[in-house]
């Protein structure tokens, strides 16, 4: 509510009678990984509520428009082509490395800011200028996970059990290149469909290799089945996966499996975090019966930050795009974050564990 | 040990394979009608039987229940859209677009009625836990799996052998004109052959629900894996099918052995290549 108030604020006179300002999305609402499309848009729903509860004056409002992007570049592609040149859309959000990936040029040479809110593929960072990110890239999580095996777990041989796409070759590349220049050794790099629902075939050569650590480059629906089906063919080794991961998917797939799973996670807590965090985490299970995902709450501040855009008179891509640069320090319900030059936020890494059905603070 | 385990994680998967197989078979070798729906109809009977577990119905109940709606939903869409169809002279390609878009529909259905989160139907821990059997590591629900199979693959030959519905069915997929001429009503054979490849189909997407959980796109790859057994196996060749899909599920373990993991899901495709070009009447079909 605080944040309605502040918003409230930086609009007053801004806006223009009746006027209709739309932002889009390109959520995978189907697709392989449907679950990122439900936590992009139960985001954006609270985030349009903030934004109409404030709105603008005069009757003003901002549309949301939710294209399918189905997590396949050119299903996205075809419904950004439509963002642009239909819908007209200055500002917009996706997901996915492979979708931001593809979408990056044509929102370059639109002039449309593109805000991705889950993508961490180093590629990313170098895609333009009209390209935001709202989570750091692989190259930093993938490290975290590769330090944290070496010097914490003290593991010695790793193997990779990586999605194919531009997020799991990112983080494959990053967790190999860090492990080994620590000392450890790659036994085996494995790789699987996006969706794929059976890994036994991986994981019995991933069984032969005998790691101490298996480093899971995917998402949380994928790393539940993995990580059943390993208990279930007896694969050792301690598991380590990405940030999405840390989902609730993972463990109501998994289940008991999923004890001892470590996830790399950033600040945002949603149970145990700041006043911000916690009273989003707690509207959202109000709302849904689930604790939120970054990606919600990514989702979340992606409408909140073009409304603020918006407000402050931007109207233009360009406009929006220069006065995203400027935001610094901004207080969010992932912790307070600022764009760099690349228009990438930066945020600590930390690590969870799953003990008894819950991911906690590893200690 | 390793070859040994991949044999044996690929009888698990080629097992199912041959179900969906069977299931996708007898529709399409007996009515000629591209099923797009089964695949629908496979993921409904998974989401149901998740529903019903979660309602906390009796496991085998519930497993009985979307059995019988899996069968309901396979011959109402026959009954109501391919039957009008028919009728009114729509072509083949007419009817297969129908049924993908009946697919899409039922599809987004399951969606928006339990949204896209995968669902796994809750069993006794002892079931999934695995044992390692001199080096092979099985769990008791994939030996379900494998007896399950096989026990149906008998069934369904033994029902198309020696009972007068079987004879019946066979005679439609040989003859329909002369099976009308017989005083037996090629409808009425389709209305079951649509509730029995149904049920198959409902058989293996709860074993998958138990096994692997069950996500609103599982229907796709399951119809995907049942045409490509079909083909392999010899249209109308029951055995045949079955062993396509056991064949599907051991080349997409083996093949990967050596070969990078990446190209897993191109094995079955693979596999079809290979049978298109070199014996296109199937596994244990005569020469072309």
């Amino acid at each position: 509510m605080a944040c309605c108030v502040v918003l409230a604020f930086i609009c007053t006179g801004l806006a223009h009678p009746g006027e209709v300002y739309k932002m889009g999305t390109i959520a995978c609402v189907t697709g392989a990984i449907p679950q990122h499309g439900e936590y992009t848009l139960r985001g954006f729903e609270l985030a349009m509520e903030d934004i109409d509860g404030v709105g603008f004056i005069n009757g003003g409002r901002i549309e949301l428009i939710v294209e399918d992007g189905q997590n396949i570049p050119r299903v996205a592609l075809a419904g950004l082509n439509k963002l642009i040149n239909i819908d007209k859309v200055p500002y917009f959000e996706t997901v996915g490395s492979s979708v931001v990936l593809a979408c990056s040029p044509v929102a370059e040479s639109g002039k449309v800011v593109l805000m991705n809110t889950a993508a961490t593929n180093p590629k990313i960072r170098e895609a333009g200028d009209y390209i935001f990110s709202l989570i750091p890239g692989t190259a930093s999580e993938s490290k975290a996970a590769a330090e944290f095996g070496i010097k914490t777990l003290k593991a010695k041989k790793a193997s990779i059990l990586y999605v194919n796409n531009e997020y799991g070759h990112g983080a494959r590349d990053i967790f190999n290149n860090v492990f080994t220049k620590l000392g450890g050794n790659v036994a085996g790099k494995e790789i699987y469909d996006l969706g794929a629902t059976d890994f036994r075939t991986q994981l019995t050569k991933i069984r032969a290799q005998e790691p101490d650590l298996i480093y899971f480059g995917g998402h949380a629906n994928e790393c539940g089945r993995a990580i059943k089906q390993a208990k279930e063919l007896g694969v050792g080794g301690k598991w380590i996966g990405t940030v999405a991961t840390n989902a609730p998917e993972t463990l109501s797939i998994a289940g008991q499996a999923a004890e001892g799973l470590i996830a790399v996670a950033f600040p945002y807590d949603p149970v145990n975090g700041t006043p911000k965090m916690k009273n989003f985490g707690k509207r959202f299970k109000e709302r849904h019966g689930v604790l939120p995902t970054i990606y919600s709450a990514n989702s979340y501040i992606a409408g909140l930050l073009c409304a603020k855009a918006l407000w402050s008179g931007a109207r233009t891509g360009t406009e929006i795009k220069d006065y995203l640069y400027t935001v610094k320090d901004w207080d969010t319900v992932v912790g307070r974050i600022s764009f760099d030059k690349d228009g990438m936020v930066d945020l600590p890494c930390r690590y969870l564990v799953v003990k008894e059905g819950k991911f906690v603070p590893y200690e | 040990m390793l070859f040994l385990q991949l044999v044996a994680n690929g009888i698990i998967s080629g097992s199912v394979y041959a179900l969906l197989g069977l299931g996708f078979g007898i529709i399409y070798s007996t009515t000629r009608t591209f099923h797009f729906a089964h695949g629908a109809v496979y993921s409904i009977a998974g989401y149901f039987a998740f529903q019903l577990v979660f309602w906390k119905l009796q496991f085998s109940v519930s497993v009985i229940l979307s059995i019988m709606l899996a069968i309901l939903l396979g011959i109402a869409i026959e009954w109501s859209i391919y039957r009008p169809l028919r009728n009114i002279g729509a072509s083949a390609m007419e009817i297969l677009i129908s049924s993908l878009g009946l697919f899409i529909l039922l599809q987004n259905s399951i969606i928006i009625l339990w949204r896209s989160d995968p669902r796994v139907l809750p069993v006794a821990e002892i079931i999934r836990r695995g044992v390692s059997f001199g080096g092979i590591w099985l769990t008791l629900l994939q030996i379900i799996i494998v007896i399950t199979s096989f026990i149906l693959w008998i069934g369904l030959t033994l029902f198309m052998k020696h009972t007068k519905m079987g004879k019946a069915i066979r005679a439609l997929e040989n003859d329909p004109e002369m099976t009308e001429i017989v005083g037996i009503d090629p409808e009425r054979i389709r209305l079951a052959v649509y509730g029995l490849g149904s049920a198959l189909a409902a058989i293996s997407a709860i074993l998958m629900t138990i096994d692997m959980g069950i996500d609103p796109n599982a229907g796709i790859m399951a119809l995907l894996i049942g045409v490509i057994a079909v083909i392999v196996g010899g249209t109308g060749n029951y055995t045949g099918t079955a062993l396509a899909g056991l064949l599907l599920g051991i080349a997409e373990n083996i093949g990967i052995w050596k070969i990078p993991s990446e190209w897993k899901s191109s094995m079955a495709f693979g596999v079809l290549v290979i049978f298109i070009v070199f014996r296109p009447t199937g596994i244990l079909g005569k020469k072309a």
